[in-house]
């Protein structure tokens, strides 16, 4: 089983916070300020100090936690995905199963140098399993492996 | 491109049957008219079709749907080359489409009264891709149908068309289901669209009481409570007795038939549909048996293919059987997987885990304390019997599900008002996912959920070294089982010898399953072996006869004694239980391992790493 590539870490805090920048970064600071007005310091502290621990929790201790669970692995039968920190969610797909292979980039992946890995066997749901941050040249080594693979596939 | 006169059987372009042009102008024309709904409701509220431009707009309506049959109607061709089907249709936007048999889930034939009149049939080609029927071709002669028909599933079964005249043969096969007029009724009343009948009346109520309340209070005071509910019964009646006349409508003179190339359903009456379906493309068999329905001794069957549609959407009505008797459901089933290893209505499932009823019962009072709260402001604290309501189903709910892995299938069921059962081979999953939540984990639970083309089966919550087991299991080996018919009999003899088989250690709690069902004494064991049962969890050969006398704790909990009491006890008993599960994971892990490095991969020291961050 092995872990994703390290750098991941640092994307996936870069990618938390644009999403708190979409919502809730503006929210807050302007609730901190009509607090601050309405009803003094310490409401206005509240709504900081939210904002500081949502920052805190998806930048610093979310996507850390997020990598240590993550494992994937590609077994003698089966692609084995770990995910998930409170909702745990392992996912085995068997080789001979899977129909596709997609590796995705995104403008902030690609800045890193990273690439997602998606899997798609005939179950129709989007996506079956999906690797995130992996090493650009690996995702392409491993998902050569894995469309090589040729079998039954159920349907 | 004219019309040619060549047939099928030379593969020429074809075209549709003339007489298509009328058939297919009404649905064309209904089909325009949900297409432009906003223009015609605007014809028609203003000023209706005495205004000129109103007119000229319904002129042009109805040239659109004549010009889209007739355009329809002069482009599409279709050909038999090289034993694929080939479609191309269009004028300024071509579509070519080329259907291969060995992708065909199903072949449907369908009758409407407009073909009937001119003696012709629409065929539908489904495969795994998108809900929408791929192939259809309406209307064809229906010695054109049945001869591509023939051809498309010959090829499919793998048996080459041979040189004989092009006259079809028509299988008709043997009939194994047929549902007479009065089982339909039965269908119908059991539905369970009262419900959604009486919903719909209220809805219907309260946006008159809210364009109108004065003549709402009028009304209700010059009627008689008496006459007003009368009324209100009549009206149910007549919606009730409306969708049980659209079900017969549907299902009228349902006949199942067995042939040598799989099932074939018949159905309908104003629109009569055939559908065939290879077996071996058969995903899951679901067996849906609402309350009303199981009192009468009957259930419902579902067979879904990859063609049934994306997980979430209604599913396309090729495989319903409508009303079959509980005592023949095994006996569908079986002829469905020839290879059933299992009867899932004679043998006894094994339970979820003890501790998932804590969480069945908060599921149950918070969904049911949800209604509740909309009932607390006319019924008061009355309403909190709606909660109490909601925890008894979660418990009942609990007690009727139950899963069951077998060499060669998955069977779980679950459902207290309308029981549900689920057939999977393990040779059609596609994926099997572990999942787990913080509050499962706190319960040391974890949940199977298996993907198979086009729909997903969960087992209940199980322990979560059983839930490991299973799923390792379940990803590691699918063993193909024989396709080829078993002799009626007979089929358990065959299950025992697949069991016989050599399997590796990951199947041998998994015989144990069998095991619990042929030694009945087991099942006798009491609470003594069920703690013990539950504590064996460094075992590999837990399986089911722990599992089994989990059932016997099961009622003990019924019968007063909480189940959890009970757990805790246990566990407090066995402080190794907690230690033992890890080991159990490890073990699996350091397996994996080893498989992989066999298969020469290059990371097996990572791999034998892994078990050590749990």
């Amino acid at each position: 089983m092995h872990s994703l590539d390290p750098r991941v870490v640092n994307l996936w805090r870069l990618q938390g916070l644009t999403r708190l920048a979409s919502f809730w970064i503006p929210v807050l600071l302007a609730g901190a300020v009509w607090l601050g007005f309405r009803f003094g310091v310490a409401a206005a502290a509240s709504s900081a100090g939210t904002l500081v621990l949502l920052i805190g929790v998806s930048t610093l201790l979310w996507p850390a936690l997020a990598w240590r669970r993550f494992r994937y692995g590609v077994r003698a039968d089966d692609l084995l995905v770990e995910s998930g920190v409170l909702f745990r969610h392992t996912v085995s797909i068997p080789l001979d199963r899977i129909q596709h292979v997609d590796t995705r980039q995104g403008p902030m992946e690609r800045a890193f140098g990273l690439s997602r890995l998606v899997v798609y066997t005939a179950a129709g749901m989007s996506a079956d399993g999906s690797i995130p941050g992996l090493d650009e040249a690996q995702a392409d080594a491993l998902r050569d492996t894995l469309v090589r693979r040729r079998g039954d596939d159920g349907v | 491109m004219e019309r040619s006169g060549g047939t099928i059987e030379t593969g020429a372009w074809r075209s549709l049957e003339p007489a298509s042009l009328l058939v297919n102008l009404i649905p064309d024309l209904w089909r325009t008219a949900r297409g432009a709904w906003p223009l015609l409701l605007a014809v028609f509220v203003g000023g209706g079709v005495a205004n000129v431009v109103n007119l000229v707009l319904l002129a042009g309506f109805f040239a659109l749907a004549v010009g889209r049959t007739v355009l329809h109607f002069l482009t599409l061709r279709y050909r038999l080359h090289e034993g694929k089907l080939e479609i191309q249709t269009g004028l300024i936007g071509r579509r070519f489409r080329v259907l291969d048999p060995a992708r065909i889930q199903n072949v449907e034939i369908v009758q409407n009264v407009f073909h009937k009149l001119a003696g012709l049939v629409e065929l539908r080609i489904e495969t795994a891709g998108d809900a929408g029927a791929e192939g259809m071709l309406s209307a064809l002669s229906v010695r054109d149908a049945n001869l591509l028909r023939e051809r498309l599933h010959g090829a499919s079964l793998g048996v080459t068309p041979g040189g004989q005249s092009g006259v079809p043969v028509t299988t008709v096969g043997e009939e194994i289901l047929g549902i007479s007029l009065a089982e339909l009724v039965g269908y119908g009343v059991s539905a369970g669209r009262v419900g959604a009948v009486v919903l719909a009346g209220g809805v219907a109520m309260e946006i008159f009481a809210q364009v109108s309340p004065a003549t709402m209070a009028q009304g209700f005071s010059s009627v008689r409570p008496g006459a007003a509910i009368g009324l209100g019964l009549v009206a149910l009646a007549g919606g009730y007795t409306f969708s049980v006349a659209g079900t017969i409508l549907r299902h009228y003179h349902f006949r199942l038939f067995r042939s040598p190339r799989g099932l074939r359903f018949e159905a309908g009456l104003l629109t009569r549909r055939g559908v065939e379906m290879p077996l071996g493309k058969v995903q899951v068999v679901r067996v849906e048996e609402p309350w009303l329905r199981r009192l009468m001794g009957y259930g419902t069957v579902v067979v879904e293919t990859a063609a049934s549609g994306a997980p979430g959407e209604a599913p396309t009505p090729e495989g319903l059987l409508p009303m079959v008797p509980t005592e023949d459901q095994a006996m569908i089933a079986g002829v469905i997987f020839p290879a059933l290893d299992v009867d899932p209505w004679a043998t006894p499932l094994l339970p979820p885990a003890p501790r998932a009823l804590v969480r069945a019962c908060i599921g149950g009072g918070l969904r049911w304390g949800a209604i509740g709260t909309f009932l607390a402001w006319w019924l008061g604290p009355a309403a909190l019997l709606v909660i109490v309501i909601g925890v008894l189903l979660g418990w009942l709910d609990w007690r009727r599900q139950g899963w069951l892995v077998t060499p060669g299938f998955v069977v779980a069921r679950s459902g207290f008002l309308t029981r549900r059962t689920w057939i999977v081979p393990r040779n059609k999953i596609q994926s099997v996912h572990l999942l787990s939540d913080p509050l499962l984990r706190r319960h040391q639970l974890a949940r199977v959920v298996v993907w198979v083309a086009g729909t997903s089966v969960g087992l209940p919550a199980l322990r979560e070294a059983d839930a490991t087991r299973i799923f390792e299991d379940l990803g590691r080996r699918r063993r193909a089982l024989p396709d080829e018919p078993v002799a009626g009999g007979n089929r358990r003899e065959d299950a025992r010898d697949v069991r016989d088989q050599p399997g590796g250690n990951g199947v041998a709690g998994l015989q144990d399953v069998h095991r619990a069902e042929v030694d009945g004494e087991h099942v006798e064991g009491g609470l003594g072996g069920a703690l013990h049962g539950a504590g064996d969890l460094r075992d590999e050969r837990v399986g089911a006869v722990g599992l089994r006398d989990l059932a016997g704790e099961r009622e003990g909990a019924g019968a007063g004694e909480g189940a959890q009491e009970r757990e805790g006890e246990h566990l407090g008993g066995h402080p190794d239980v907690r230690d033992g599960r890890p080991d159990e994971l490890d073990e699996r892990l350091h397996g994996a391992a080893g498989a992989e490095h066999a298969d020469g991969g290059e990371d097996g020291d990572q791999v034998r790493d892994d078990p050590q961050r749990r």
